[in-house]
């Protein structure tokens, strides 16, 4: 065998490797339990929205479930992965995000035995009606959190401007930004949202610039949705020595003196409640859960508990009251509302 | 619309420019080195991820900051060892062997940072000292330049003094003279007694060096904390300015400036509100650097031997 010949394997071997390296299964002898599987848009380690859906599959894991995952699927591998697991033989096939949407519509009506589930809303143009049986999508009313996280912001900025860091640009994370700024306009009309989409969950120094540009700007709070990104957003925060209002998990630890709350999803639970959806036979459609059914919450205080004024806390309260009654409704804007010239 | 205007406004935007021109410009430094000799090091991205990586975890384990960067620099040579052999040794395709090389560290990266520190929300921290920027007394008072140029890192100054170094011996010395005539023409150089094997070597691991230092940057200097793929693509991008700086490190240094400033801006002009289409914001570093390039772009200056493999004649 010539030299080429020998790198060329080699090569391939290295390739295969570094693929599988993020895809692991555990396998499990009871073959009647469900068998479900986990695709995640990012890294596992982004201490958010990633993690969170991993905690809950591994939880899953604990009970007694087959579970398997691969993370950071490119949006151009969706289609593949979701094929690839279907014809594995696993009963429950989670897409997590948005962008899981339009490849599930294709893939599901092809594996009729297989459930998929999109923790998205539904692509542009879908109707319910028009939602395979066997795929189920979840509209999460996230923007409620973020309204919530934005009165905390609106009654604590002393210089009436606000940093607020997101992520990709996709429906939700436009969706919190507007609600953000629709309860800081609602508490405190005279506060300014300095909002950047840095277009991408994966780039810590690009957050954390965003973030710097923020506070060069007189931003006294940094709000973060962008997963990895907003950890450099943090970081920036953390050096300037002003308030963090963070997401996805209870971000407190970061900087227990500065994490206001966080505004956070419960990706663990929803995961799970889909296995339970599957067993009741509920499963399917689309699914709005928000901070009235507990799905979508802030993260409590900590620390600084008593830095955020009880009048502050007392709307916090009434908002979620007034959610849970209807009497509130955030509304829902995919659109940017925070780019109008000081 | 009147803060664009202000000085502040001006100085913060050029210091950021400068910062994010950091990882980038000391990468692209390097691959002039390897292009020079006719390599075409597209695993430019994966050296950095690994100069991150390694930084990181030396720093996290020993909290010194020389000892990180040493470990740093020594993996992004060790990763361009890897590219040498194949390439150079045993003749594979640079592009192939670039790109799997990457998807190689990738992986790499994040499975040994998950084996050392696990999956937590509350992602370790290297807090070593010398991170951040340091204000020089003084000298960062002068008003305008001071605040761009004298509270930045001390690898900006490092980078400068390799810029000024790499245009001087790729120019002026005869080891660059080498580099160059490898690149151009390596049977040529090879019947003229110069070890086209060693030049290649050694430029390789010139630009390993600069390109994991490039990566520190990002890890141990800013960010005190690694994440999965923290380069995220600027080994791409320093590829594109090493073509826009028609590989001679002085204009490498403007390209990188200019991508900088430019994404800088991009984000100062979102954050204010400008009522532009931010998708065009977040182009635009990208776009304005297609658009410079083109205009001027002139008689191609590429190595002529770039990517080429050359095998000498065994009689």
């Amino acid at each position: 065998m010539n030299i080429r010949k020998l790198i060329t394997i080699l090569l391939a071997v290295l390739l295969t490797l570094s693929l599988t390296v993020g895809s692991a299964g555990a396998t499990d002898t009871s073959a009647a339990k469900t068998k479900v599987a986990l695709l995640l848009p990012g890294s596992l380690n982004d201490g958010g929205w990633n993690a969170n859906a991993y905690a809950g599959l591994m939880a899953l894991k604990d009970k007694g479930y087959e579970v398997a995952f691969t993370e950071s699927v490119a949006i151009s591998a969706i289609e593949e992965a979701f094929n690839n697991y279907a014809s594995q033989g696993y009963n429950l096939i989670v897409g997590h995000g948005f962008e899981f949407g339009e490849p599930a519509m294709r893939v599901a009506p092809q594996y009729p035995d297989v459930k998929f589930f999109v923790s998205g809303k539904m692509p542009d143009g879908v109707s319910v009606e028009e939602i395979p049986s066997n795929l189920g999508f979840m509209d999460m009313k996230e923007y409620e959190a973020a309204y919530l996280a934005g009165i905390v912001a609106a009654g604590i900025t002393k210089t009436n401007k606000i940093g607020y860091v997101a992520g990709m640009e996709i429906p939700s994370q436009l969706s919190n930004l507007a609600a953000f700024v629709t309860a800081v306009n609602t508490y405190n009309p005279d506060a300014k949202v300095y909002g950047i989409v840095t277009g991408t969950f994966e780039d810590p120094a690009k957050g954390q610039e965003a973030a710097k540009a923020q506070i060069e700007l007189g931003a006294d709070i940094i709000v973060q949705s962008a997963d990895s990104t907003g950890m450099g957003a943090i970081e920036a925060a953390i050096a300037a020595n002003v308030y963090i209002i963070g997401y996805g998990a209870d971000q407190n630890e970061l900087a227990p003196d500065l994490v206001l709350t966080s505004f956070i999803t419960k990706n663990a639970e929803v995961i799970q409640m889909q296995v339970e959806r599957i067993e009741n036979g509920t499963f399917g459609g689309l699914w709005s859960p928000g901070v009235a059914e507990g799905i979508c919450y802030l993260a409590p205080y900590h620390n600084l508990d008593s830095v955020i004024p009880e009048a502050v806390k007392a709307n916090v309260e009434k908002a979620k009251a007034d959610i849970l009654s209807g009497a509130l409704v955030v509304p829902a804007i995919y659109e940017r509302i925070d780019q109008i010239l000081p | 619309m009147s803060v664009i205007f202000s000085e502040v406004f001006l100085v913060t935007l050029l210091a950021a420019g400068v910062r994010m021109a950091m990882p980038i410009l000391l990468a692209a430094t390097g691959e002039v080195f390897a292009e020079r000799s006719g390599m075409l090091n597209i695993n430019l991205e994966g050296q950095m991820l690994m100069g991150a990586f390694v930084s990181f975890v030396v720093g996290y384990y020993t909290h010194s900051m020389v000892l990180a960067l040493a470990a740093g620099i020594l993996a992004g040579v060790l990763t361009a060892m890897l590219m040498s052999l194949a390439c150079i040794t045993w003749h594979a395709q640079h592009t192939v062997v670039g790109i799997t090389l990457n998807m190689f560290v990738l992986g790499f990266t994040s499975f040994w940072y998950r084996v050392a520190f696990g999956i937590t929300t509350s992602p370790p921290k290297a807090d070593l000292a010398g991170s951040g920027t340091q204000a020089i007394p003084l000298l960062s008072k002068i008003p305008l330049l001071g605040p761009v140029l004298f509270n930045q890192s001390f690898l900006f100054y490092a980078a400068l003094i390799i810029v000024a170094v790499s245009y001087f011996v790729i120019f002026k010395t005869r080891f660059g003279l080498k580099i160059r005539a490898v690149g151009e023409y390596p049977r040529a150089a090879e019947t003229m007694g110069v070890n086209q094997i060693k030049i290649r070597y050694i430029s390789m691991a010139i630009c390993g060096a600069l390109a994991g230092l490039g990566g520190t940057f990002l890890s141990i200097i800013s960010l005190n904390r690694f994440v999965d793929n923290i380069t995220a693509s600027r080994g791409f991008i320093a590829l594109a300015i090493v073509i826009f700086g028609k590989w001679n490190p002085w204009l490498v240094l403007c390209g990188s400036l200019f991508f900088g400033i430019v994404d800088a801006l991009q984000l100062r002009l979102q954050a204010i509100g400008l009522n532009v289409p931010y998708h065009l914001m977040l182009m635009l570093p990208y776009a304005l650097t297609i658009v410079v390039m083109v205009f001027t772009a002139g008689k191609s200056e590429s190595p002529a031997a770039l990517g080429q493999d050359y095998e000498r004649e065994v009689l």
